[in-house]
């Protein structure tokens, strides 16, 4: 039944106890002694008396024992209502992102019995598009819950709309049509979003302009051999995304074809190979990530933009394959940058240094292969995060470009719906265990008074036989 | 009458109205008619004989045979009763139909009491279970009181 839920389903098992009394009669009807009567009328019209005259009482008596044995089996199956709050008629959710859109345009969201904002607390959105303030409803219209414009750089996991639906149906018992309207970009789906069923009926804004499309990215990845896995990770989180969100990556890995050659003490060695970056004219943006346990100047690992102009003796890292490009890092002295990413424990794991073009991005600590707790710690909190293909995609992007690409980037809702994981369906339930009990105890008095009743009550005989 | 009636056999149904008129042509002269029967009947054929017999020079008495069992209705459970004359089978539960039966037959006996009553027949009944001779005596005494002697 819609709305209800049994707790422990094997307890309707007790419903069985319904046929009892039924094989009961249908194994005693055929049976019965004999006896030799002169005037079987009387005994005829006993029995068409007693069917005629006991039917109402008798059938609801029946009626009356098996309810109550419907009702015991249903307590003991911990009958339930879903949710912990039943919301009727239609309702519809709206993500900040679609509302902000849609309040620009004058167009409030209408037609439906309650609108809500997807974020946290749920405020309702009144018929102007107003938010009402309520608990928990910090998020404000154009900000969105997923880690996006406001939190691209510390990447911290909240809440996306997705999830927080989810949440809200595992939740609350909707028993009208349930609406969701979103934005189809980038910001309104997340790598891996919970299955929301096909209760759920999604409006998604038009798509972005052509203008706002995100800038390339091309990617070059080179590891020696102790960091293949961490090089792996970094490049199958790339390739996800290119192949999840539509967005061009252009990435490709390779080990350590030229080692960045340096002296013990820091100091670069003179390039044995200058080739000049050459720039090859586009928008896009490209980036070195080299994961290696060999000394690159100022740190271990580097993520890398083009081009790294500078004073110093830079160290020139010449790319393999990569046509007529040579990144150079600068030595530099291990100062403290701005953390980006942090592990479960506090430590820093990926520092920004600098900005613009000269921006350097740090990486502390090894992504995979962890040898020790904290680096298991560390491992969960970055590769195993669902928003780690996506959080590396802004950390490579930079705020600026950010704001102009991956919040407008095209997501296409089927692949999005395609790629979504299995969510907890059972969610909490308001158990009726005492309504039952109450119910029971009614019909157990209502039976006992029908089954008890003083035989004064009942309706004189109406023989027909006369002598 | 007591070694008659005991060499009595009881078989077959109530008798039809030829094989009585002779034995109403016996009854002409003053007498007392004493009707012996369980009262049963299928149409209505007792009280029609025991009209016709109830004469100004007759005097009637309805001795009806009764055993305990259909006072008391004492099953429980399932019972089926077949009629002995017709044959004719009811299955009751015996629990359930006793209250019926007894209303039933409570209302019959009314019923036959009022009847013989109009022909100014009174009715005694006798317990089959009980001696017969004590249910004759019984019966003798009751006829004295009613008649004061």
């Amino acid at each position: 039944v819609n709305g209800l839920t049994l707790l422990a389903p094997l307890g309707l098992f007790a419903l069985a106890a319904l046929a009892l009394p039924l094989l009961i009669h249908l194994f005693s009807r055929s049976r019965g002694r004999r006896v030799l009567v002169g005037n079987i009328a009387l005994y005829r019209q006993a029995r068409r008396r007693r069917v005629s005259q006991l039917r109402p009482v008798q059938w609801l008596l029946l009626l009356l024992r098996c309810a109550l044995l419907v009702l015991a089996a249903l307590l003991l199956a911990g009958l339930a209502r879903k949710g912990l709050q039943t919301l009727e008629g239609s309702t519809a959710y709206v993500t900040p992102e679609w509302l902000a859109g849609r309040q620009a345009a004058g167009q409030p969201p209408d037609g439906f019995d309650r609108v809500y904002l997807l974020a946290e607390g749920y405020p309702p959105v009144d018929g102007a598009g107003a938010i009402t303030p309520g608990a928990g409803t910090g998020a404000a219209v154009g900000a969105g819950a997923w880690p996006g414009k406001a939190d691209a750089a510390t990447a911290t996991a909240g809440p996306d709309p997705w999830s927080l639906l989810a949440e809200r149906l595992a939740t609350v018992n909707h028993t009208g049509e349930v609406h969701l309207f979103a934005r189809a970009d980038g910001d309104q789906f997340p790598p891996q979003a919970p299955a929301l069923g096909d209760t759920v009926r999604l409006h998604l804004a038009a798509e972005p302009a052509a203008g706002e499309t995100p800038p390339a990215l091309t990617v070059r990845i080179l590891h020696d051999e102790a960091r293949t896995a961490d090089a792996i990770l970094v490049e199958a989180a790339l390739e996800t995304l290119r192949r999840q969100r539509g967005v061009s990556i252009d990435v490709s890995r390779a080990s350590t074809p030229t080692t960045p050659s340096t002296d013990a003490a820091g100091e670069p060695d003179s390039p044995g190979a200058s080739a000049t970056a050459a720039g090859d004219g586009s928008d896009g943006i490209r980036a070195l990530i080299w994961l290696g346990d060999s000394p690159v100047p100022g740190s271990a690992d580097v993520v890398l933009e083009d081009r790294l102009p500078g004073p110093g003796s830079p160290v020139e890292v010449r790319v393999g394959d990569w046509p007529g490009l040579t990144f150079r890092a600068r030595p530099a002295a291990r100062e403290a940058g701005l953390a980006r990413w942090r592990a479960v424990n506090g430590a820093p794991v990926l520092e920004e240094h600098g900005a613009g073009r000269q921006r350097r991005l740090v990486l502390l600590d090894r992504l995979g292969s962890p040898t020790g707790d904290d680096r298991a710690n560390l491992r969960d909190a970055l590769v195993h995060q669902a928003g780690f293909p996506e959080t590396l995609y802004q950390l490579l992007l930079g705020d600026r470009a950010l704001e102009s690409g991956l919040s407008a980037v095209h997501a296409d809702p089927s692949a999005a719906i395609a790629r979504s994981v299995p969510w907890p369906t059972e969610g909490p339930a308001r158990p009726l265990a005492p309504w039952l009990a109450l119910a029971m105890a009614l019909l157990f008095a209502l039976e006992r008074w029908l089954s008890e009743r003083p035989r004064a009550s009942r309706g004189p005989a109406t023989g027909n036989d006369s002598p | 009458v007591l070694r008659a009636l005991h060499g009595l056999q009881a078989d077959g149904g109530f008798p039809d109205a030829a094989a009585l008129q002779a034995e109403r042509a016996r009854l002409q002269v003053p007498g007392l008619v004493v009707v012996v029967s369980d009262f049963h009947q299928e149409r209505d054929e007792i009280h029609e004989f025991v009209r016709r017999v109830s004469t100004t020079h007759n005097e009637v008495a309805a001795l009806q045979l009764l055993c305990g069992d259909e006072e008391r209705f004492p099953w429980d459970g399932p019972v089926r009763f077949e009629d002995l004359e017709t044959g004719e089978t009811v299955l009751v539960s015996g629990k359930a139909a006793r209250e019926g039966y007894l209303e039933a037959r409570r209302g019959y006996q009314a019923r036959l009491q009022a009847a013989l009553g109009l022909l100014d027949v009174r009715l005694d009944t006798l317990d089959i279970d009980a001696p017969l001779d004590q249910a004759m005596a019984t019966f003798l005494e009751r006829r004295r009181q009613r008649l004061g002697r």
